[in-house]
């Protein structure tokens, strides 16, 4: 019998979760598979619809589950298996060496300015715009701020031939080649799963040219290029000449509503964050002219269909309903043209652009399908998570005692994922509870008879 | 026999003037004649000729003035040129050149035009009437239900968003042409709008708008099944040749038609061999029909099929080609004609299996998707294996049991063949097989693979200047890539690209010609077992100054 609960994901969903969780008493343990907590969000600029800085409002909350006294925090580590049953699981959880001692890191960058391979290893913290070393600190608020050592690309791990620079570099020794993979065995009563989305990869779309063209970028790389703490400082540049793009086109949908590309599902949060992206680069500089692509504008929470209008009205947004055909690209300049059917309008139409953003879709993450095999829990036909009952059991699952939340679900913005890390965190308590009162209930029994 | 029906085409200045006068001047000759009177014999198609043919007459007889009398400068020596090629193709048919005949006939020459009658008659009698008058009548086309056409191909699911639209070749210089317009026109109960528009025809079926529809609606299959309404009201939109490839693929539907399409296996420089047993069939399909209904422009699909059968040689396979074999049945199917195309399958099969074969090799990528996925549909007991002949290549390639003896010197680009590429997902095999030429060099044009632009015409329908300009944004799409060639797995690519560069093009020669030639000709030049004439068709541009400027 255990009373703590196991959260598997550190995104904003699993830090609400545990942050519920920790302050009712409860004691947490999150695990997290990279080597920071804050989950996509962290890497987000600004949130729909109130244009908040991502980052500001999850810091913050990043930092309060980090050092909260009741959740332990396990980073760069999985979840390897799973016995027991609810109420007394017993789950196992693989912990990769981090090659820095946690305890004795201070985060300040001595390493990873010392690394010899420091700027030469693209930075995927920063869909590959940026660089970093192989002993690295994934982003500026990242929690923990602790270094870690990348073992595929470090060459003394991977090679055995270093000068390993940053030894020497640490004034606090933290750095430690001989760390190896630890197992831990963790007893929870109940498990929250929160492992949270996947961005599609628009490779195959090949008739939008990504990675054939380089002003064609995806969302992510969008919004670690208007970041103020990303690549660019939050100048938006074009991947050919590092000019500032005027014209930019998003198109909607992009591996979402498609059927071929296996995700025949809305979404559900690109008509809004493509406005936002448009809002952003108005904001920065308002001779920018977004253009927006859109299958049929879902715009269908609170305050949402207002954030559209205020897109068209007052950041000059103009939306075109048409999916581009295909994008062609001037050998010389390096623009791209959109090629559409104006569905309103009429006719194939081709607009010259400086950048085109493809709005990918929310996919479920690698390694979900082998989790749900793990845990036992039974994945829909999109191979997110199946929820129990969508309508009245939506975080529950087919195995008592583990609950659901988040974009593992289904796709969701930050506001669902916060209300479903909410709810998950309330089943999982009420759970604790329960087995707590049978099992308290069949002691007091012995003890009377 | 009672007496021979013979169809005349007669000029309005000369021929028909003669015949007018053998009657004025009471001239007997045999009755069965039909005169149609033309201005000028060098209107006369060979698909006229073709149709009185297919329609049961034993005979056609072309009229004309005598050479430098026509009254039009050069249409009988047209006419001539056309008569001879039709007279080939009537032999390759079956059903006899002899059938056809042109005779010059003056105004005043009554006589000789009734001569002429009476000694084709003989001739016919001799022939014995024409089988295609007793061939077997074939049912009306079963035509299918719309909302079946609609469910079959997930038309239902269209939202409108217009990307089929955007990514179709033919919508981008004809905006009259929509494909989202038109689903969403049926989706409106509209489908009999569609039925009788020219826009029914315009579509190329080449599978670039399902490639890229996000909800996998079969927009080809959704026109190809709509055809046969339209065909039903007389409609054809417009074919190429005013539908003479129709007729004669028609006329191989017949039962009774004994074929004579192998002699050009006769005199091959390998000494190919043949066999009419075995369990491995190349099927030739229509590649020595095109050489002679194409003969204008070259298009080298007879080298096609004697440079698939040396390749097949030299891999050490004998393979059966059958002298009796009928055409796949593909243009029919597509041109909105089903139940020829399912006679026509039936046939093959029947054939095929008789033979014993097992597997098929075929290079024309339409007579592959045909047979391999078009035929299982149609037949019941259909379980013969086929494949192209670029997959058997990179499969013997990959197992290194073939290399290729000649350095072939030139950069190519390739075409990816709809049927080949969009249809059967075969967009490596012709790439491995090309790399591994020594010698070669493969340079990718901007569109390839599954985004490789069509060659603008299909199922010999509504090539027009849309077609052309297809062509010649495809062509110099390849010309660009400064490739020495274009190299392509389809006969019809290699004939519509030949054909766009036959005559003058709009703009700069130098920015679209490029020698365009098939991949069996190529293998066949790096095995050494090409046959002599399977040289590239020559760019206009000066060879010499492009070699010399390379070495």
């Amino acid at each position: 019998m255990s009373e703590s609960v196991l959260i598997i994901g550190g995104g904003v969903c699993g830090i609400q979760a545990a942050l519920d969780l920790a302050d009712k008493g409860m004691h947490v343990y999150m695990v997290e598979k990279l080597p920071s907590i804050g989950g996509r969000m962290a890497l987000l600029d600004k949130v729909f619809p109130t244009n908040d800085c991502s980052i500001c409002i999850l810091a913050p909350k990043m930092i309060t589950c980090f050092n909260h006294p009741n959740v332990d925090v396990l980073t760069n580590a999985e979840v390897e298996g799973l016995s027991g049953k609810a109420g007394d699981f017993k789950v196992k959880v693989l912990k990769h060496a981090r090659h820095v001692d946690e305890t004795k890191c201070t985060g300040c960058d001595a390493c990873t300015q010392a690394c010899v391979l420091a700027g030469r290893i693209p930075d995927e913290w920063n869909q590959n715009f940026g660089t970093r070393g192989a002993a690295y600190i994934p982003f500026m608020q990242a929690v923990p701020r602790v270094a870690i050592i990348d073992e595929e690309r470090c060459l003394l791990l991977a090679k055995g031939k270093c000068k390993s620079k940053c030894v020497e570099a640490c004034q606090r020794g933290a750095i430690d080649f001989k760390q190896k993979d630890e197992v831990v065995t963790l007893d929870a009563g109940a498990i929250i799963v929160a492992t949270g989305l996947d961005m599609y990869d628009p490779t195959p779309v090949t008739e939008y040219g990504y990675g054939r063209f380089e002003n064609v970028i995806h969302s992510m790389e969008y919004e670690r290029l208007i970041n103020a703490s990303g690549p660019t400082g939050g100048h938006l540049k074009r991947r050919s000449d590092g000019e500032r793009p005027k014209r930019i086109a998003y198109i909607q949908c992009v591996g979402a509503r498609d059927v071929r590309s296996g995700h025949p599902y809305c979404c559900s949060v690109c008509c809004m964050y493509a406005t936002k992206d448009s809002m952003l680069a108005y904001m920065h500089h308002d001779d920018t002219e977004n253009i927006i692509f859109y299958t049929d504008l879902r715009a269908f929470g609170r305050g949402f269909d207002e954030y559209i209008r205020r897109g068209a009205a007052e950041y000059g947004i103009t939306y075109v309903r048409a999916r581009p055909g295909e994008i062609t690209e001037d050998p010389e300049t390096k623009n791209l043209y959109v090629w559409y059917d104006d569905t309103e309008g009429g006719g194939v139409k081709s607009m010259e652009v400086d950048m085109v953003v493809l709005s990918t879709a929310f996919v479920p993450p690698p390694g979900i399908n082998a989790l749900g095999e793990k845990l036992g829990v039974k994945m829909n036909e999109y191979d997110f998570f199946k929820a129990q009952d969508d309508l009245l059991a939506p975080m529950d699952t087919n195995v008592p005692g583990i609950y659901i939340a988040g974009a593992c679900t289904r796709p969701m913005d930050v506001t669902d994922a916060v209300t479903q890390g909410g709810g998950a965190a309330d089943r999982a308590a009420q759970a604790i509870g329960d087995y707590a009162g049978k099992a308290s209930a069949k002691a007091g029994s012995r003890k009377g008879s | 026999m009672a007496e021979p029906e013979i169809v005349a085409f007669v000029c309005n200045w000369c021929a028909y003037a003669g015949a007018d006068y053998a009657g004025v001047s009471r001239i007997q000759y045999p009755t069965n004649v039909r005169l149609v009177r033309v201005m000028c014999s060098g209107r006369v198609e060979p698909s006229f000729i073709l149709k009185a043919l297919e329609e049961g007459a034993d005979g056609v007889l072309v009229g004309g003035c005598h050479e430098a009398d026509c009254h039009y400068i050069s249409g009988n020596l047209k006419a001539r040129e056309r008569v001879e090629s039709t007279r080939d193709l009537l032999d390759l048919l079956g059903l006899g050149a002899e059938r056809l005949r042109i005779k010059w006939v003056n105004a005043n020459e009554g006589e000789v035009f009734a001569n002429e009658i009476k000694d084709f008659s003989a001739t016919l009698k001799r022939l014995g009437p024409n089988p295609l008058a007793k061939a077997k009548k074939l049912g009306a086309v079963k035509v299918p239900d719309v909302d079946e056409i609609m469910s079959r191909t997930d038309a239902y699911l269209c939202v409108e968003c217009g990307k089929c639209t955007a990514s179709c070749p033919v919508s981008r210089r004809d905006s009259e042409f929509s494909p989202r317009a038109t689903v969403e026109q049926s989706l409106e109960n509209k489908h009999s709008e569609l039925e009788t528009s020219q826009q029914l025809w315009d579509c190329l079926t080449c599978r670039t708008c399902e490639e890229r529809c996000p909800y996998n609606v079969r927009f080809s299959e959704f026109i190809r099944d709509s055809r046969p309404e339209a065909r039903e009201l007389g409609l054809d939109g417009c074919p190429t040749q005013s539908g003479q490839m129709y007729s004669w693929m028609r006329m191989m539907a017949a039962d009774n038609l004994p074929q004579k399409r192998t002699d050009w296996l006769e005199g091959l420089k390998t000494k190919t061999k043949a066999t009419a047993k075995s369990d491995f069939m190349f099927f030739v399909g229509c590649l020595p029909h095109f050489n002679v209904s194409h003969g204008h422009i070259s298009p080298g699909t007879l080298d096609i099929a004697r440079n698939s059968v040396a390749i097949l040689n030299a891999l050490g396979i004998t393979p059966v080609v059958l002298p009796e074999e009928r055409c796949c049945g593909h243009d029919l199917l597509f041109a909105g004609d089903p139940v020829r195309f399912e006679a026509l399958a039936k046939k093959n099969a029947q054939l095929i299996k008789a033979a014993g074969v097992k597997r098929i090799v075929i290079s024309c990528p339409e007579g592959y998707e045909t047979l391999a996925r078009e035929y299982p549909r149609v037949l019941k007991d259909w379980d013969v294996e086929v494949i192209h002949i670029s997959e058997l290549l990179a499969e013997r390639i990959e197992a290194g049991k073939l290399e290729f003896k000649n350095e072939v010197g030139a950069s190519v680009t390739y075409q990816d063949p709809c049927r080949l590429g969009r249809y059967m997902g075969v967009y490596d095999a012709p790439r491995k097989v090309l790399g591994a030429i020594p010698g070669v060099e493969l340079v990718e044009m901007e569109h390839s693979r599954q985004d490789a632009i069509c060659c603008g015409v299909s199922s010999w329908v509504s090539c027009g200047s849309t077609a052309k300009s297809i062509q010649m944004a495809r062509l110099a799409e390849a010309k660009s890539t400064g490739a020495d060639l274009l190299v392509t797995a389809c006969p019809k690519c290699q004939i519509h690209f030949r054909c766009a560069l036959s005559g003058r093009v709009p703009g700069d020669r130098n920015a679209v010609d490029i020698p365009i030639e098939d991949l069996t000709s190529i293998v066949a030049r790096a095995l050494g077992v090409a046959d002599g004439s399977a040289a590239p068709a020559p760019a206009r541009q000066s060879k010499k100054a492009k070699t010399g400027s390379k070495s």
